[in-house]
């Protein structure tokens, strides 16, 4: 045992972090130090691991969850089947993915250790647990009681988002000390059945808000590591090289959203004429060769950065458009939709020029730069896009649809291909955000010109979440079929989030380890003891 | 200056203050004169000033820069170079960044120098010259637009309301302290963010929306002052229109005010803009402005690593330059606008005046006569 503290960083002002995950400031990437998830998933090979539950068996109907023994409550009080039953029943009716195939009142708790969960029909193994993966156990029962019975009474909880906790009451082999204006800290929990492979005392965030602050306290040690952030090769190699870098596939990477409202950006011509303009593999060595790989087929499905998208589409895969850079084909796309070239300008019948500010989030420095690129590609071929970093970037997109067209993550981030396709056909955002209509018309797979068949996405999305084996095949490719039609989003990279953490003072791991690869290496390695402190 | 003496050697005209010429003027020598005083004696004076010769050198190079170097230098694109070359490569002196060649001019064959990204590159892969060379045309016309909006508005405004006193004094004094009162930087973000400019015209009058006040209320209490001087009141005893006096008289006094202000404006917008477009608030559809490529080196570390602090350098030094340029540019002015000086320097009045040019006693009196 040492006393050392492991020191990382947070974006958010820890004064201001509020521990209710329901509302708006909660630290995502803090809690998972002070909170133990149900599960934990491998991002490169989707394999699950122990949390809070040791074990589960998903049955047809239903699925057995067993809780792990030996987990506290940071108050002291052991954790039991009937907390995790608590907590599921809570993310179900607050809106959970869970919800799409369990419903609360099937929530049951068998014995101390067990939970029973009825499912309303069957359903993959994958996407059942993926679903279970974001939950943490971080609601104590005493704190949330009146929400859940709220809930049960008639399906409203006022007030569960405005919450307010005085000191988060924990899980993890974390426990919270206290949250000042520049630091969060807390301390090691000796009852956390992990405990055992924790052998230094303290985690302590500093808050870093940019990635400059974040690069500057990683090349001058006044941080023993950072769970994930974009560094420009140049910074990492100016890096020590006691710093070490643990990568790990996102499932995840950016896309360009069209507002579906927009006169020309909701015309399937002019997205695909989009996706067919701007060059993929420029851009990803424009935004950093080493984290970015481009998407081969733009089709929803993740898995580029090993190809294992290409399993899942089989024989079909040539079937599918690859949209290989091609500006003719851009061109006559446009033509066809009445658009035509004036002045070197797409413009429509009506002699409106095709043109946007393409909007992404301030201070994302690998978008910022691919972002160039993708402008430059656009300019070039006709369309008068500008780039638009944009501070209130989240507010316009999600509020107030103030964007004609933005860049934002395709993928769901997993690997589980059904995640993404949803994401893009049949989520909330889809439906809100994109304004993606819920039923198009699409010709059969591999039959561009054939007759249109009417798909209702949400019916099909649900018969998917329940499909497996070559079920699941046929129908992940005729609703990435859909996707490579109709392009809800045009989906241009993939992304290799980048972990880093310091060897002078601590034991590590190397990214070849399988659980360096769970989400984040400095959370989740010092559970298995494989992230340690040097003895001082 | 001198005709008091010699109207009394000459038959009087038409009552006392008639006034004849003594000597009569060739038209020839007439446009010789105007042409000395007004170009040749300038041009000398700034010759003769260290700080006029750095800044109009500097400023005419910015010029140049602007309307002949993106005809020279190539277009800065993503991707035309390697990522993050440093500057002058291999060495100042036989370095991989420039390279003797032969280049055909007229069909002949002569020899050439051609540059590979003698700067350096960013983090896209373009050419840090390439980028400020292209960058200067807009700087330029914002720059240009500014000080000709702020002076135009600022000057006329301010000698109007200074000059006729009276109502019309209170009408635009009024606006210009309302202009004054309105909270600057809010106004600029809120019309930033409602008009998002990508016109460096239009950006130049949005940065420079408020400037004018300022000047405008400097310039009437300078013009109130001069107005009531005992020269300007002698003037308007003897007759001179109003355009007259207010060229020979008040323009003359007021010059160095409006120039200084000018470079104010539009050294405060160069740094606005800047400010904007590395703030992030301003969208760019490419490399348009120096601030663009200080806040894309800046978000890239290009303060923590030496491969990419020549990203960040080369546009602050040019802003530096060009701002510095300004301001000598601005008080080398002052010397070219002040006829006493302006005078020395002209070889006709020190011929046909009776003062002799280099005799500094003779000019302190002179001073006293002004």
């Amino acid at each position: 045992m040492t006393d050392r503290t492991f020191v990382t960083s947070t974006t958010n002002v820890p004064k201001d972090m509020q521990f209710n995950p329901y509302g708006q400031q909660y630290p995502d990437r803090a809690a998972l130090a002070l909170f133990e998830n149900l599960i934990y998933v491998n991002e490169a090979t989707s394999e699950f691991m122990p949390g809070v539950l040791e074990s589960w068996d998903i049955g047809e109907e239903s699925v057995t969850l067993s809780v792990r023994e030996g987990f506290h409550w940071h108050s002291g009080e052991a954790v039991t089947a009937e907390d995790v039953a608590f907590k599921l029943k809570l993310e179900i009716h607050d809106g959970a993915a869970l919800g799409n195939v369990v419903s609360p009142d099937d929530v049951s708790v068998a014995d101390e250790t067990t939970v029973e969960v009825g499912l309303k029909r069957a359903v993959a193994d994958e996407v059942f647990l993926y679903s279970l993966k974001p939950i943490a156990l971080d609601t104590p029962p005493e704190e949330f009681r009146e929400f859940l019975d709220a809930y049960e009474a008639d399906g409203k909880a006022p007030g569960l988002t405005e919450k307010t906790l005085e000191e988060p009451n924990g899980t993890g082999p974390f426990a919270f000390v206290h949250a000042r204006n520049q630091e969060l800290v807390a301390e090691r929990f000796e009852d956390h059945p992990d405990a055992e492979h924790v052998n230094f005392a303290r985690f302590k965030w500093n808050y870093l808000q940019s990635n400059q602050k974040q690069w500057q306290a990683l090349r001058t040690d006044t941080v023993d590591g950072l769970d994930n952030i974009f560094t420009p090769d140049n910074i990492a190699q100016s890096y020590g090289d006691h710093v070490r870098e643990i990568q790990m596939p996102a499932n995840w990477g950016m896309g360009i959203m069209f507002n579906h409202d927009h006169e020309h950006y909701g015309q399937q011509n002019v997205k695909r004429a989009v996706q067919y303009v701007i060059d993929r593999k420029k851009l990803a060595r424009t935004a950093g060769e080493k984290m970015h790989v481009p998407v081969e087929v733009p089709c929803g499905l993740p898995g580029n950065f090993d190809g294992s998208y290409e399993d899942w589409l089989g024989d079909s895969l040539s079937s599918f458009d690859a949209y290989e850079t091609d500006t003719d084909r851009a061109a006559s796309l446009l033509r066809e939709a009445g658009f035509s070239k004036d002045g070197g300008t797409w413009t429509d019948a009506d002699g409106k020029t095709l043109s946007f500010p393409f909007k992404i989030p301030a201070g994302w420095n690998d978008w910022t730069a691919g972002g160039q690129s993708i402008v430059q590609d656009l300019q070039d071929f006709g369309i008068e896009a500008s780039l638009n970093p944009s501070q209130s970037f989240w507010g316009d997109i999600n509020d107030g649809q103030k964007y004609v067209v933005a860049g934002l993550g395709w993928a769901d981030g997993k690997l589980y291909p059904y995640f993404s396709l949803n994401k893009l056909l049949n989520s909330f955002r889809s439906q809100t955000v994109l304004n993606f209509p819920s039923t198009v018309e699409v010709p059969p797979l591999g039959e561009p010109d054939g007759e249109l068949r009417s798909v209702d996405l949400e019916a099909e999305l649900q018969e998917l979440a329940g499909l497996t084996g070559d079920a699941a095949k046929q129908k992940t490719q005729e609703l990435a079929w859909v996707v490579n039609r109709h392009l809800p989003m045009a989906p241009l990279m993939e992304k290799i989030d980048q972990s880093w953490v310091t060897t002078d003072d601590w034991n590590t791991v190397t990214g070849d380890d399988e659980d360096a690869i769970v989400d984040y290496p400095q959370y989740y390695l010092p559970r298995e003891g494989k992230l340690t402190a040097k003895p001082e | 200056m001198s005709q008091g003496n010699q109207s009394e050697t000459k038959p009087a005209g038409s009552g006392g203050f008639g006034t004849v010429a003594d000597s009569s003027l060739s038209r020839r020598e007439r446009y010789r004169r105007v042409l000395d005083l007004w170009v040749v004696a300038p041009f000398r004076v700034v010759w003769n000033d260290v700080r006029a010769r750095i800044g109009t050198a500097l400023v005419l190079g910015f010029v140049t820069v602007g309307v002949v170097g993106p005809a020279l230098v190539a277009e800065p694109r993503v991707g035309q170079a390697p990522l993050l070359v440093g500057p002058f490569r291999g060495g100042i002196v036989g370095g991989s960044w420039y390279e003797v060649t032969n280049a055909s001019l007229f069909g002949l064959s002569v020899p050439w120098l051609a540059f590979h990204w003698p700067l350096g590159t960013d983090n896209v892969g373009r050419g840090i010259l390439e980028q400020v060379v292209h960058a200067t045309p807009r700087m330029l016309t914002m720059v240009a637009t500014a000080g000709l909006f702020v002076t135009l508005l600022g000057t006329t405004v301010g000698a109007l309301a200074g000059y006729t006193g009276g109502r019309l004094d209170q009408l635009l004094s009024t606006a210009v302290d309302i202009v004054l009162t309105l909270p600057g930087l809010p106004l600029l973000l809120i019309l930033v963010a409602l008009l998002e400019p990508e016109s460096p015209v239009v950006l130049g009058i949005v940065l420079s929306l408020q400037g004018w006040a300022g000047m405008a209320r400097a310039i009437r209490s300078q013009v109130l002052t001069i107005r009531s001087t005992s020269y300007v009141e002698a003037s308007r005893a003897m007759g001179l229109s109003t355009p007259a006096i207010v060229a020979k008289e008040i323009v003359p006094n007021i010059m160095p005010f409006v120039m200084i202000n000018m470079v104010n404006a539009m050294r405060n917008v160069i740094f606005a803009s800047v400010g904007l477009y590395f703030l992030g608030l301003l969208p760019f559809s490419e490399v348009v402005n120096w601030g663009v490529m200080l806040q894309l080196a800046y978000s890239n570390g290009g303060l923590l690593t030496l491969d990419a602090a020549h990203w960040l350098l080369v546009p602050m030094v040019s802003i530096i330059l060009l701002s510095m340029g300004l301001i000598l540019f601005a008080q080398g002015m002052d010397r070219v606008f002040n006829p006493r000086v302006r005078a020395r320097h002209a070889e006709t009045t020190a011929n046909g005046g009776d003062e002799p040019a280099e005799s500094s006693p003779r000019t302190a009196s002179l001073g006293g006569d002004l």
